[in-house]
């Protein structure tokens, strides 16, 4: 493991309480088996973040997610990339990171980025990029960072609503609001089920996040991670389960949008 | 200013010769007592808010609020199994609270600022972390007996600050977010077994990785819970942060705009104390140079906005 050289780092290694076996051989306390309950709310916030184009901050029952939006900025010069297409549109560029405290599991975070985060970064990027107009900032460069304060299932999905709505209020031009919502199935488990915020029923052995975009009724994204491999049809079941929640999402993110309008503009619809 | 906008709105012109011009927009305000910051509206908001208990990855977790600079502080809580010799050689030389067993990071990611890059902590970041560590470890607030469990074992603190959005004052408002989140941790009651092993070989490292052994300890399996009092019943660590302007005009808590302006000094004053203790000047740290007088006055001024930290949002 690389050696972080720059902080504070204990003197000696520890056990994370949480990780703490209980006293007396007691086995662990039986989880609630909380049923599947009611469709939990987003909880939406722009403008958090003073020093940036724009930012938005999603809560999703206890996952908390924060994102900023820097620039149009200057491109980073590539010797690899073919200079005609990296001037003719603008890079978007995808940081992601949990916080050190944002895990429910037991251990800390490390400050470091890890294989987890990169790939959330690497399907942030890829889900937002076709939907907004890049062509409209030529030889520019878009940066969106992405914080994770807590991650209580879900997390990917929320990072994906916050990213569109930093996004959004960054006022740069996109084809559609871009929404995500993640099924998972637990391990011994047959069906699929909706994973919400608050831990009920993250962790499990498949998990299918898919990113949609409910006008142009398009899939910006869908990432599968299972243990083992799943059959199409599965997949395409997960999909279904997810089309439903992405456009209720999208339509409360939209009217987010459109209640932080001044109230003479509101006439103006948000395709 | 409007709900969700997080700076007053300002005139066309006015907007124009701040952007041409922001020193001489700034001093022209200043001569007419006007002030710009998110602090400046009242009284209450050069105090801050803090959110205790809202992040609940953590043992302990508060979100502090100061004008638009916001902090996010999350305290996780392992245990470790130290040998006397290796206590005595692992504390000798290092900071004072990495050996009272508070692991303190400062963190200022992208996502707060333009102004800080993905990568490695930045100079600003890594002094941030030394002055909260410097101001914690000299304040004789924290009591590092309540972090002792059993006669061989102690409970290690990773205190984790991260900025949200960074605009001035960040020492302020990253010191109320860390009292607030010690004041507010909450851990699973732990108990040694009467026959908990002990490895009393010398022949090994004198610190030893205990990441993939049994500490012997565990966790109580009723369920039950416990507040460490790390920091002292009723006390906090506080920093109030000045401008000092032409050795005249002071002011308290600025933004950044405020803390960039020419010519001014930077005054960070670091209080300790409350409940039994009594609130005293830690240190004091400038940038720049300033009178005497107004450094007495900054010191007099951070003591008053210490009590009210203590009376509002840090208040038990």
């Amino acid at each position: 493991m690389p050696l972080d050289r720059y902080r504070n780092t204990a003197l000696v290694d520890g056990i994370d309480v949480r990780a703490l076996p209980l006293a007396g051989d007691s086995p662990a306390p039986a989880s609630q088996g909380k049923q599947q309950q009611q469709q939990q709310q987003h909880w939406f916030q722009r403008r958090l973040v003073q020093d940036t184009v724009g930012s938005g901050y999603v809560e999703f029952g206890d996952t908390k997610v924060l994102c900023s939006v820097h620039g149009p900025m200057e491109p980073k010069r590539s010797v690899l990339t073919d200079a005609g297409a990296e001037q003719s549109r603008a890079q978007l560029q995808v940081y992601y990171k949990l916080a050190p405290f944002a895990s429910h599991q037991a251990g800390r975070v490390s400050y470091l980025p890890d294989e987890t985060e990169r790939r959330a970064a690497s399907f942030l990027q890829d889900t937002l990029a076709p939907s907004l107009r890049l062509d409209r900032l030529p030889k520019s460069r878009i940066e969106l960072h992405c914080l994770v304060l807590e991650d209580a299932g879900c997390c990917l999905a929320t990072a994906v609503n916050c990213a569109c709505l930093a996004l959004v209020d960054a006022g740069l031009e996109m084809y559609d609001l871009v929404t995500a919502a993640t099924v998972c199935r637990p391990v011994g488990a047959t069906d699929w089920q909706l994973e919400v915020g608050d831990g009920s029923n993250s962790g499990g052995s498949s998990s299918v996040t898919l990113a949609y975009m409910r006008s142009l009724r398009q899939v910006a994204g869908m990432l599968v991670e299972a243990a083992e491999p799943l059959q199409p049809r599965e997949v395409s079941a997960a999909c279904r389960i997810c089309e439903d929640p992405c456009k209720m999402t999208h339509s409360s993110l939209r009217q987010f949008l459109l209640d932080c309008l001044p109230a003479d503009d509101r006439t103006a619809k948000i395709a | 200013s409007k709900p969700g906008m997080s700076q007053p709105m300002l005139t066309d012109d006015a907007a124009d010769w701040n952007l041409a011009v922001p020193a001489e927009f700034a001093k022209a305000l200043l001569a007419n007592r006007l002030r710009l910051a998110a602090t400046a509206a009242s009284p209450s908001s050069r105090v801050g808010h803090v959110t205790p208990g809202c992040l609940g990855g953590a043992a302990g977790s508060a979100i502090s609020v100061l004008g638009n600079t916001k902090f996010a502080c999350g305290v996780s809580a392992s245990v470790v199994e130290l040998s006397a010799a290796g206590t005595a050689a692992a504390a000798a030389g290092c900071h004072p609270l990495l050996a009272a067993g508070v692991v303190l990071n400062a963190d200022l990611p992208p996502v707060c600022s333009r102004a800080f890059r993905p990568g490695p902590p930045s100079d600003t970041a890594q002094a941030l972390t030394v002055q909260v560590s410097d101001a914690l470890a000299q304040s004789g607030c924290l009591d590092a007996a309540q972090l002792t469990v059993g006669p061989r074992h102690r409970l290690q603190l990773h205190v984790d600050a991260v900025c949200l959005s960074a605009d001035g004052s960040l020492p302020d408002a990253c010191l109320l977010a860390v009292s607030a989140a010690l004041a507010n941790l909450c851990l699973p009651r732990l108990v040694v077994p009467a026959d908990a092993g002990h490895d009393d070989s010398n022949s090994g490292p004198s610190v030893r990785s205990t990441a993939a052994a049994d500490v012997g300890v565990r966790r109580c399996p009723s369920g039950e819970k416990f507040r460490p009092a790390v920091l002292r019943p009723g006390s906090a660590v506080i920093c109030t942060s000045f401008v000092a302007i032409d050795n005249d005009q002071l002011l308290s808590v600025p933004d950044g705009r405020e803390e960039a302006l020419p010519g001014a000094a930077i005054v960070r004053v670091f209080t300790a104390g409350g409940g039994d203790l009594p609130v005293c000047v830690v240190s004091v740290q400038m940038v720049g140079e300033a009178a005497s007088e107004l450094v007495g006055r900054c010191c007099r001024e951070a003591v008053e906005r210490h009590a009210a930290c203590l009376a509002g949002p840090l208040a038990r």
